[in-house]
């Protein structure tokens, strides 16, 4: 099986649109579990046929012994992309079940922020990452937030090629904004035999809305001028000498 | 497969009747027959003698009658679910390792829960990576 054999022309635009739609969802007071609970058992029962076709791919293989190792090889990332599709969707629509943490605002930034800037580099562009001076304290989940704002990064960088962008965070009295801003760059569309039948990181905005929403935040996207999109949260960050002992 | 009765991979028997008796053995609780099937054959192939059953009813039925080493179960079945089913062996058997497999989130707070209460030894994510299972069922493997 080649990836030429297989028409997946639209599969992209088709995901494109269901992270749209998603996103739209994570807009809604409740709207992502609603489409959770309704579509519970469907996914419950599709897992269990992925189980049992990764089953059945790896019986296979082992069968074969070493036959036809380019087409398991092809068959199995076929399948590990359809699972990381169906993990991202279930991601999105989970009730979202914070470990909330007191800790430095930028502490999700500072970590990722050169391997961003480089992924950012290889496709002809650039990624400022701009911190806020002050130490400013947040009480908010690292782990969530870590997740979604690097597989949004890296789906950007990929959607995008030669495009200057910038992520910055405020800290203004009883809020918390943080600012994504691209600029210039053209929209980076791979032939369809190149791209991964199922590229899960098409849903990491949906996904990054629902964790800014459990956070109690809200946000607004402008695609007019480039891909802009600000988070703004009322929890009211502290500073280090108003933390209890 | 039989329908109602605990099976063998391979066969329709208990464990005693394949020549099972005072051997290891690994007991898979499934509903999903094509996964049980399935999750069945590769476990044998890695060298894990199994036994295999579609409710928790009859995993508790087979435990009376011989107890397996390895428990691994599915979370969501009807009836008796793997949670059920993994608190009565432990309370019944403290030694025995129950693996729960589940399509559910990792964290979600039953699964959590018997996890802190040492009702499950591991919990695996589906669908299943087979060399994560295997390396996993190994070190209960005794």
């Amino acid at each position: 099986m080649r990836r030429d054999e297989c028409d997946l022309s639209g599969v992209g635009e088709l995901q494109a649109t269901l992270g749209d739609v998603l996103a739209q969802f994570a807009s809604l007071d409740g709207g992502p579990e609603a489409v959770h609970a309704t579509l519970g058992e469907f996914f419950h029962e599709l897992r269990n046929r992925l189980n049992s076709l990764t089953l059945s791919i790896y019986l296979g293989e082992r069968s074969f012994e070493g036959v036809a190792s380019e087409q398991f090889s092809e068959l199995n990332r076929i399948t590990k992309d359809l699972i990381q599709f169906v993990e991202s969707f279930q991601n999105i629509c989970r009730p979202i079940r914070l470990k909330r943490v007191e800790l430095p605002l930028c502490a999700f930034l500072s970590e990722s922020a050169s391997r961003w800037s480089s992924l950012w580099q290889e496709r002809g562009g650039q990624l400022a990452v701009e911190e806020i001076r002050r130490p400013v304290m947040w009480e908010y989940d690292l782990t969530r937030w870590s997740q979604a704002l690097d597989d949004f990064i890296v789906w950007r960088a990929q959607a995008v090629r030669g495009c200057h962008a910038k992520l910055s965070c405020r800290a203004d009295g009883d809020r918390v904004t943080i600012h994504w801003r691209e600029q210039g760059g053209e929209r980076h569309e791979a032939p369809a035999a190149a791209r991964p039948v199922s590229d899960h990181l098409e849903l990491s905005l949906p996904y990054l809305l629902r964790v800014a929403r459990a956070h109690g935040g809200n946000w607004v996207i402008n695609k007019d001028q480039g891909f802009r999109l600000d988070f703004s949260f009322q929890h009211p960050p502290r500073m280090p000498s108003e933390i209890d002992p | 497969m039989s329908e109602s009765s605990q099976s063998l991979v391979g066969s329709t028997a208990l464990p005693e009747a394949d020549g099972l008796a005072d051997s290891r053995f690994l007991l898979i609780v499934e509903d999903h027959e094509p996964s049980l099937l399935m999750l069945s054959r590769v476990l044998v192939h890695h060298g894990f003698p199994c036994v295999a059953v579609k409710s928790g009813a009859e995993a508790l039925a087979l435990c009376d009658a011989r107890r397996p080493n390895v428990v691994l179960t599915d979370f969501s079945m009807p009836v008796i679910d793997g949670l059920i089913l993994a608190r009565w062996l432990r309370s019944r058997y403290q030694e025995l390792p129950v693996i729960l497999m589940t399509a559910n989130e990792l964290d979600h707070p039953c699964i959590a829960r018997a996890f802190r209460e040492r009702d499950l030894a591991e919990i695996v994510a589906k669908p299943i990576d087979c060399k994560k299972i295997t390396t996993c069922i190994d070190q209960y493997w005794i």
